[in-house]
């Protein structure tokens, strides 16, 4: 990623810091949870924290459990996002962010708060592109008092780092601040 | 302003994603969203004729059109935004009033309303689809109650199968088709009640213009 000014160099410096600082307050709770301390270098923070995140971010809900079948859970997100990631791949962004929109919607509408959760740390965020990111943020914009605010926090982090591969800082922090 | 941008009326082929559209009609316009299918790839004008669900129409040259002044990444997301809303058909209730907190969300189920407000029009249904995204076409706040829009309201309030509901709404601020489409001219988004008059005037006039030239077979 190209950074030719002090303004632009200094945004993905606050994210890290941001995302450190996250980090940091939460390594103690996860030793204390009796989990092993989390092998994540500073450097790839932001690759790795959201999934470490997860583990102990909601605290009542369960861990997921493995996929038993076809029709589970696990299952039905894997092969949403992999026509998610299929549209992204051939460009066809309008369909990826419609199915987006309507597989969210449906499962916010279903009160599925959790598996939504759940989404935000599945999606893989540097395989997408900016506009398809966006659209996981949009719908769930006004359900954001019932998400887990750290994973979705964490998403538009890694989302707006990947914006600013192709935006200016300034396009891409008005853009995100609407959704985020 | 820009009068001469951003407003086109005789073809749709340059609208990629999203665009609003408005119907000149004897004593009362109507506004809607014109959006490009995903599977088609057909222009669609999806607008709320009168209470109940949204309705979706071909587009057809009787409809003007505009482009408002926003992102690329906004215009898809509104364009997936009409999708979702076409796809859900939940019945809407009509209404004249309407607040900033009235919106299409995905929390919630349904169509959301502000405080005392019942439903939408067909140009609030505009304002609330790009609104569902924060995306804000006119500064609602400046709207102010115009007493000479009354009998008006009343008279498209009686059409609803609910009017006495409606009619109880009143007297509000009205939002019109022409403000709403006239959001297409400004170069900054949301535009005051001032401009949003004077560039609904001019949609209005350039519509007009259009039509008659068609009718006469220029």
């Amino acid at each position: 990623m190209a950074l030719d000014t002090d303004t632009q160099a200094t945004r993905p410096e606050k994210i890290t810091a941001i995302v450190r600082d996250i980090y940091q307050a939460t390594v103690p709770l996860h030793v204390q949870r009796g989990y092993p301390s989390p092998r994540v270098s500073e450097d790839d923070l932001t690759k790795h924290l959201p999934i470490f995140l997860y583990s102990i971010a909601p605290p009542t809900e369960p861990a997921p459990s493995p996929p038993t079948g076809p029709a589970s859970e696990d299952n039905i997100h894997e092969a949403f996002l992999a026509s998610v990631y299929r549209y992204s791949a051939e460009q066809k962004i309008n369909k990826a962010i419609t199915l987006v929109f309507k597989q969210v919607d449906s499962m916010l509408r279903r009160g599925e708060f959790p598996q939504v959760d759940r989404l935000f740390v599945q999606v893989d965020v540097p395989s997408l592109q900016p506009d398809i990111l966006l659209a996981f943020l949009a719908i769930t914009h006004a359900a954001k008092p019932k998400l887990d605010g750290s994973v979705r926090f964490i998403f538009a982090t890694q989302t707006l780092e990947v914006m600013l591969q192709s935006m200016d800082n300034d396009s891409a922090g008005d853009l995100l601040r609407k959704f985020e | 302003m820009k009068a001469n941008r951003h407003l086109v009326a005789d073809t749709v082929a340059r609208i990629n994603d999203v665009g609003i559209g408005i119907m000149l009609q004897r004593g009362n316009n109507h506004s809607g969203a014109l959006y490009r299918d995903d599977d088609d790839n057909q222009i669609y004008i999806l607008h709320l004729p009168a209470e109940g669900k949204p309705h979706r129409d071909p587009w057809n040259p009787r409809w003007g059109w505009g482009v408002p002044r926003i992102t690329r990444q906004e215009l898809r997301l509104v364009r997936a935004m009409c999708h979702l809303v076409f796809d859900l058909q939940d019945d809407i209730p009509y209404g004249f009033k309407y607040g900033l907190d009235t919106r299409f969300s995905s929390a919630t189920g349904a169509l959301t309303t502000a405080t005392d407000c019942r439903g939408l029009s067909c140009a609030t249904f505009v304002l609330a689809l790009f609104h569902s995204l924060n995306i804000h076409l006119l500064a609602v706040d400046s709207w102010e109650i115009q007493p000479e829009e009354l009998p008006g309201m009343v008279a498209i309030a009686e059409r609803q199968p609910n009017h006495e509901a409606v009619i109880a709404e009143l007297p509000t601020a009205r939002f019109t088709p022409e403000q709403v489409s006239g959001a297409c001219l400004a170069d900054e988004l949301p535009i005051e009640f001032e401009e949003a008059n004077e560039c609904g005037n001019l949609v209005v006039e350039k519509m007009s213009g259009y039509l008659d030239r068609r009718r006469e077979g220029i």
